[in-house]
């Protein structure tokens, strides 16, 4: 039974109460106050099959059963689902005092690709939080907003993997003289920094990179606080025109493997 | 390098997504999905450079569906995140290859973002933008071979080219699709909906 008293799946005690698989993650919602969260997942908790059983509605199941793809895809899919469902549980039942299953979350992508949160309690509680998802090296987060006008996105990368010559294609001159200018020892860090960055921004605006990565461009890095400044340029400003002229600020910051940044836009400041 | 076949394309193309992605090459089918192979965003870009370079093309930065919509202007091929009519035909008269019921009832955007991500969309437009680059020196007849950047020079004469940009491309044919095919169109419809007041 979901917390409206239909039933959505018939998940075990362990996960119909408050249990959250994933954990809080503090860092990456810390610069925008009460209203946001940040779950992570570093490792499936559970089998594959049983945790699909145990946290997916079904038409999420049907997706897990007919996915395609190699496991890697298929556990980071997986941890993906689990964590946005967690954050979005966790911020209903703080701000709305309402508990419910992972299956009643339902994570689906809206017509651009974008995750959304849906199910029967946004209609019955009159809330649609937002929400973003990210995943690298087995590890995946979910970044949630309470409100619905927020346009959120997030990413995560590993330093693990070293990447010869991205910068060619994921920065204009003026990044990659930004770039050239760092102590060489700091230079992927912060070159991964900058692409998350602008990452983050292209999710919460919805489209991705489907307007080419150029369309972002880093304005304005400040190497001490990890902040970000974001400009549109090129056609990215014929879909959004009021953000011609006006930063977007992009947080990011490096803990332990993994470099990630976060963006949250005010919808009506967009569209 | 101007005219492969397709599977030759594919043959070559196959194991740089497969060192990309750390992953057997047999895993690489013409059917399958970037993504569902486990390819994240850096990933793309490290197959993106690394096709350009064994091919010595320049792939576009942007979907077709963007570079359209700019000429086109907004609403008349994508609305709401949706293909239009208008912009279901354009995109099969782009893709002769595609499958016709790929483009039938709604088309999201997302949806072409997936297709777009097939090892055999990335094989077919790699093809295509292989004819671009010459094999052949057009002065002497000599070999041509990579150059800086974005250039192909003769071994004989020396003769430097710049190669065309998928960019480049995909904007000029949108172009010659919108003034050939979708003004006629639209002009004719125009004068029906005319005659009809």
């Amino acid at each position: 039974m979901d917390a409206f008293g239909s039933t959505v799946c018939d998940p075990p005690d362990e996960v119909q109460g408050t249990s959250c698989l994933s954990r809080l993650w503090d860092a990456p919602a810390a610069p925008y106050g009460q209203g946001t969260l940040c779950c992570r997942l570093d490792a499936l908790p559970r089998e594959p099959n049983v945790l699909a059983d145990l946290i997916l509605s079904p038409a999420e199941a049907d997706v897990w059963r007919s996915m395609r793809a190699v496991e890697k895809r298929r556990h980071e899919w997986l941890l993906g689902r689990c964590a946005a469902k967690d954050a979005v549980r966790l911020l209903v039942e703080k701000h709305a005092g309402v508990q419910l299953a992972p299956a009643d979350v339902e994570i689906q992508p809206d017509p651009y690709g974008r995750p959304r949160a849906v199910g029967p309690f946004t209609a019955r509680l009159g809330i649609q939080p937002a929400i973003s998802i990210s995943h690298s090296h087995g590890t995946a987060v979910a970044l949630a907003a309470f409100d619905p006008g927020q346009l959120v996105g997030i990413d995560l990368e590993s330093l693990a993997q070293q990447r010869a010559d991205f910068e060619a294609i994921a920065f204009d001159l003026e990044e990659r003289r930004m770039l050239a200018a760092l102590p060489p020892g700091s230079r992927q860090e912060w070159a991964l920094r900058m692409w998350c960055a602008k990452e983050a921004v292209a999710k919460a605006l919805g489209r991705g990179f489907s307007m080419g990565i150029q369309a972002f461009h880093i304005a304005g890095p400040q190497y001490g606080s990890g902040v970000m400044q974001l400009e549109l340029r090129d056609e990215a400003l014929e879909h959004f025109p009021r953000l011609r002229g006006i930063p977007i600020t992009a947080y990011t910051a490096r803990e332990k493997a993994f470099v990630f940044s976060t963006t949250i836009y005010q919808q009506g400041a967009v569209e | 390098m101007p005219n492969m076949t397709e599977s030759e394309v594919f043959d070559k193309f196959a194991p740089i997504v497969a060192r990309s992605l750390r992953i057997d090459a047999a895993q690489v089918s013409i059917d399958a999905q970037l993504n569902d192979l486990g390819a994240e965003s850096l990933d793309l870009i490290e197959i993106t450079m690394e096709t350009e370079s064994q091919f010595h093309i320049f792939l576009p930065d942007k979907s077709i569906l963007e570079t359209a919509v700019e000429v086109f202007g907004s609403d008349i091929l994508e609305k709401d995140g949706y293909l239009t009519e208008e912009g279901k035909r354009l995109m099969l008269c782009r893709l002769p290859d595609a499958d016709v019921r790929d483009f039938q009832g709604e088309v999201a955007v997302k949806d072409l973002q997936s297709y777009f991500l097939k090892i055999g969309s990335w094989v077919r437009m790699v093809q295509a933008l292989a004819k671009y680059t010459p094999g052949e020196c057009a002065e002497c007849g000599g070999r041509m071979t990579a150059s800086m950047g974005f250039r192909m020079k003769c071994v004989s004469c020396g003769q430097e080219i710049t190669l065309r940009s998928g960019e480049e491309l995909n904007r000029e044919w949108v172009r010659e699709y919108y003034e050939k095919e979708y003004l006629p169109q639209a002009a004719l419809v125009a004068v029906s909906v005319n005659a009809v007041q």
